[in-house]
C-alpha cells in the first residue's frame, strides 16, 4: 500500500474515532431532554440541574451549590445575541421585584472577555445581579438538551435559554429560544417562578 | 502508525469538524466585467432557506454586522466594496424592530490592476463574517472563507 493510501485510511479512521468520541462524550453530557425542556417548558420529572463554578464579573467564584435552599434564574446569554439584549432590561426587573423572595438571577455569559461583558452587558443595561463568565462554554453546553439540534455545539444551543432551578437543585423551568413566540418580558418564566414561590 | 502520520491525519481531518455554515460563496454565478485596468467583480452569496443574518450596517445595540474583508495582493488594489444586492427582513424584538439579510446578499467590488498583471491568473480570496440566526436559533458568529480565479 502506498504512504498515500495508507494516510488517507488513517484519517478515515481517526475521523470515524473523532466522530464516535464526540458523540459519545455530547450524549453523556446531559440527563436533560429535549422532551423535558419543550412540552410547555415547565419540566415536572425531576431533572438535577448540572453543577457548575464560574467566575463572576467581580472576580468571586459562583457554585450553583451555594445557592441550594434558594430560587436560581440563570440566563444563558453572549453581547450580540439580539434576543438576549432584548431580555436584559426584563431580566433586571425580575431581580429587584423578586430578590426579596428568595429569588437569585444569573447571567451566564459564553465565550466571550470579561472586558465586554463588563461594557456591553453589564453596564449597557446597568444589571446589578451577577453575571457570570463561562469562558469556553462548558457550562452551557452541559445544560443543552442531548436531543435538541443534535448538529450543533451543545454551548450554542443554549444561547437566550432561560432556566429556573429550584431550592433542591432541579429544574423546574426551562426555555430556548423560539423567536416566533418571543417571551422578552418574561411572562411565562415569572408565572412558573409565582406558581413555585 | 508514527508521529509523523498522526499528525498529518490530525491536519487532514480539521476541515471535516469545522463548524456548520449558514451561508455559501456562489462562485458558479459570479459576475466579472473587465474595462482596460479595472475589473468589477460582483459576488453572490446565498443565505440558507429558513436564516437570516445581521444587516450590513445601521446594526442595533450590540448585534454584529455583516462585514466581508478581503486579502491583499500585489496584482490589484481593491477602490471600492459595496453590499449592491440585500434583501431585508423586519425581526420584531418587543420593543424595537431591527433589519437582517436573509436569501441573496451580492457585493460588488471594483479592482485596479497592477501594470504587468493585466492578462495573468489571479485569485481572490476574502472573508464573509457574519452572525446568523433562525426562527429557534441564534448561532456563535462565523466566518466563511472564499476564493475565486480571476
Amino acid at each position: 500500500m502506498s504512504v498515500i493510501k495508507k494516510i488517507l485510511v488513517q484519517k478515515l479512521a481517526l475521523i470515524l474515532f473523532l466522530f464516535c468520541f464526540i458523540t459519545c462524550r455530547q450524549s453523556s453530557k446531559s440527563e436533560i431532554s429535549g422532551g423535558d425542556a419543550l412540552q410547555g417548558n415547565n419540566i415536572e420529572k425531576l431533572v438535577k440541574a448540572p453543577e457548575f463554578s464560574l467566575k463572576s464579573l467581580n472576580d468571586s467564584i459562583i457554585n450553583l451549590s451555594d445557592l441550594k435552599g434558594k430560587f436560581v434564574v440563570v440566563h444563558i446569554a453572549t453581547t450580540w445575541c439580539p434576543f438576549c439584549n432584548a431580555e436584559a432590561p426584563y431580566l433586571e426587573a425580575l431581580y429587584n421585584n423578586y430578590k426579596d423572595k428568595n429569588v437569585e438571577v444569573l447571567l451566564i455569559d459564553v465565550k466571550e472577555s470579561k472586558a465586554l461583558v463588563a461594557e456591553k452587558l453589564k453596564d449597557k443595561y446597568k444589571l446589578s445581579f451577577p453575571i457570570l463568565l463561562d469562558f469556553d462554554g462548558k457550562v452551557a453546553a452541559s445544560y443543552a438538551p442531548k436531543d435538541v439540534l443534535p448538529e450543533l455545539d451543545r454551548d450554542e444551543v443554549m444561547l437566550a435559554s432561560n432556566l429556573l432551578i429550584d431550592p433542591d437543585g432541579n429544574i423546574k423551568y426551562m426555555s430556548l429560544l423560539d423567536s416566533k413566540n418571543f417571551d422578552a418580558e418574561l411572562i411565562q418564566l415569572k408565572k412558573r417562578l409565582d406558581e413555585l414561590l | 502508525m508514527n508521529y509523523y502520520s498522526i499528525f498529518l491525519s490530525l491536519i487532514l481531518s480539521v476541515p471535516t469538524i469545522a463548524q456548520k455554515q449558514f451561508v455559501s460563496f456562489d462562485n458558479e454565478a459570479v459576475r466579472i466585467i473587465k474595462q482596460k485596468e479595472e475589473l468589477t467583480i460582483v459576488l453572490p452569496f446565498n443565505i440558507l432557506e429558513g436564516y437570516h443574518i445581521q444587516a450590513a450596517m445601521e446594526t442595533k445595540d450590540n448585534l454584529i454586522p455583516t462585514e466581508i474583508i478581503f486579502e491583499q495582493n500585489v496584482n490589484y488594489k481593491i477602490i471600492t466594496q459595496n453590499f449592491t444586492l440585500t434583501n431585508y427582513d423586519i425581526v420584531v424584538l418587543n420593543e424595537f424592530t431591527h433589519r437582517v439579510l436573509n436569501k441573496l446578499l451580492e457585493m460588488t467590488i471594483t479592482l485596479k490592476l497592477s501594470k504587468g498583471s493585466i492578462n495573468s491568473s489571479m485569485k481572490l480570496k476574502g472573508q464573509l463574517m457574519y452572525q446568523a440566526c433562525d426562527d429557534k436559533q441564534c448561532y456563535f458568529p462565523r466566518v466563511l472563507d472564499f476564493k475565486m480565479t480571476l
